[in-house]
């Protein structure tokens, strides 16, 4: 059953193939060591050059000080703002203000049961900004809990947030 | 293996940090940007409009191709833009307004800016060319006074805006134009120099500081160390101090002293109200 198995496998003479081999070691140890070829990359070599390190260390201490520059940017430069207008008699009311075309399109508050309107904006902190309520698309009203009301040059008001 | 030399692995990290950051800043503040704030508003025209960023050196006064396609683009607005076609009888006269404005180097995109502002709020036509003509002499002078380099193209419009609301609310063109100087020393951004303003002018609202008074205000805001943040609770310290009778020249020369010397607000309403 075992020569049988071996007969399956190599087809050639063990015996043969064996003196092959030998041939074949001895032709290899007569060229004596082997000259060093200039590698077209030494890998070894290539991680351990000093340019290599450099650009690692300096590129994981970037990653990481990006990461945490992002996730400052993501928290301290923009604030969620709050806009808030007790109007319960109104139907409808938007926020127009210079950051969004003066419109209010996009910028409907909503109005909670006890008629207060609000909607939360996110805004660039670093900066001021100008808004005004539209009540019912026809009434222009200046934020009444702001202190910061000044005039617009069109005949209104309009309050200012700093950020 | 050899060891690693901290000191050039973190200049060169210092580099790459730096150029993420310049990148990171074009990319937040950029047009197309989420954020309200962060970009033009909306409902401002995507294809831009050529404005200072187009301008040559030769100065403001002289009336170079940019500013010739400014005015094209703007007359041509107001004839077919839906926004502004309530202000169709007076067109000539908002034009004939802002070709000095722009020829001195002023943003066209702030005239339309405004002239959506009048839109939106039903301004009569009457009521939107008088508001167009006092902005456009404002913004005449202040764009003679800065100069075409300053603030960049990007953020010229919203600034120039600000600066028409704090001018209109009491603040002299020698305080906008100092305030201004200090933000191109690069002590502040124009946002900053622009709620500074806006700050003063209501501070000058509040407890009735004159012009002068409200201008030297705004320059010590400018160059404090208060954030953005602060100048709505240092209004609210105007207003407390106007309750209190606190004489607007004494509320000035404690701003002046603590903000100067960088001092907060804690300091400023420790000194007002001991």
């Amino acid at each position: 059953m075992k020569e049988t198995v071996r007969t399956q496998l190599f087809e050639r003479d063990p015996d043969r193939a064996a003196r092959s081999a030998e041939a074949v070691m001895a032709r290899v140890r007569s060229l004596g060591a082997p000259d060093r070829a200039p590698a077209v990359l030494d890998f070894p070599a290539f991680v351990r050059s000093r340019l290599v390190r450099y650009v690692a260390a300096a590129a994981l201490v970037a990653v990481l000080s990006s990461l945490a520059t992002l996730a400052i940017i993501g928290d301290g430069a923009s604030a969620q703002v709050r806009f808030v207008l007790e109007a319960p008699e109104a139907s409808e009311v938007r926020l127009a203000a210079d950051f969004n075309g003066w419109t209010g399109e996009g910028y409907a508050l909503e109005r909670d049961a006890s008629g207060t309107w609000s909607i939360t904006v996110p805004l660039r902190k670093g900066a001021s900004y100008s808004y005004i309520f539209l009540i019912d698309g026809e009434r222009w009203v200046p934020d009444p809990a702001s202190r910061q009301v000044l005039d617009d040059g069109l005949g209104g008001g309009v309050s200012t947030i700093s950020l | 293996m050899k060891r690693i030399d901290w000191r050039k692995a973190a200049a060169f990290s210092l580099a790459l940090c730096f150029a993420a950051s310049l990148a990171a800043q074009g990319g937040a503040g950029g047009p197309g940007g989420a954020m309200p704030g962060a970009g033009p508003a909306p409902g401002s025209p995507g294809t831009g409009v050529p404005d200072r960023s187009g301008g040559t050196s030769s100065g403001p006064g002289a009336r170079t191709g940019s500013d010739i396609s400014a005015i094209e683009s703007l007359g041509s607005w107001l004839e077919t833009s839906r926004e502004v076609s309530r202000f169709l009888s007076v067109r000539d006269r908002l034009l004939a307004a802002a070709v000095p404005a722009i020829e001195a180097g002023a943003p066209a995109e702030a005239f339309r800016i405004r002239l959506r502002e009048a839109a939106a709020k039903g301004a009569s036509p009457e009521t939107a060319a008088e508001a167009l003509e006092a902005d456009a002499a404002r913004w005449t002078a202040l764009a003679r006074s800065l100069g075409p380099e300053w603030p960049t193209a990007s953020k010229s419009a919203a600034f120039y805006v600000s600066v028409a609301l704090a001018m209109r609310n009491g603040i002299e063109l020698e305080a906008v134009t100092g305030v201004a100087g200090l933000a191109r020393s690069g002590k502040a951004s124009p946002e900053r120099a622009a709620a500074a303003l806006t700050a003063a002018a209501t501070l000058r609202a509040s407890i009735a500081l004159s012009p002068a008074e409200a201008g030297r205000a705004a320059l010590a805001v400018a160059a404090s160390r208060l954030r953005v943040g602060d100048f709505d609770e240092l209004a609210g310290l105007g207003e407390r101090a106007a309750r209190s009778l606190v004489s607007p020249f004494l509320f000035l020369a404690a701003l002046e002293s603590t903000l100067g010397s960088g001092g907060t607000l804690k300091d400023l309403e420790r000194r007002l109200f001991p």
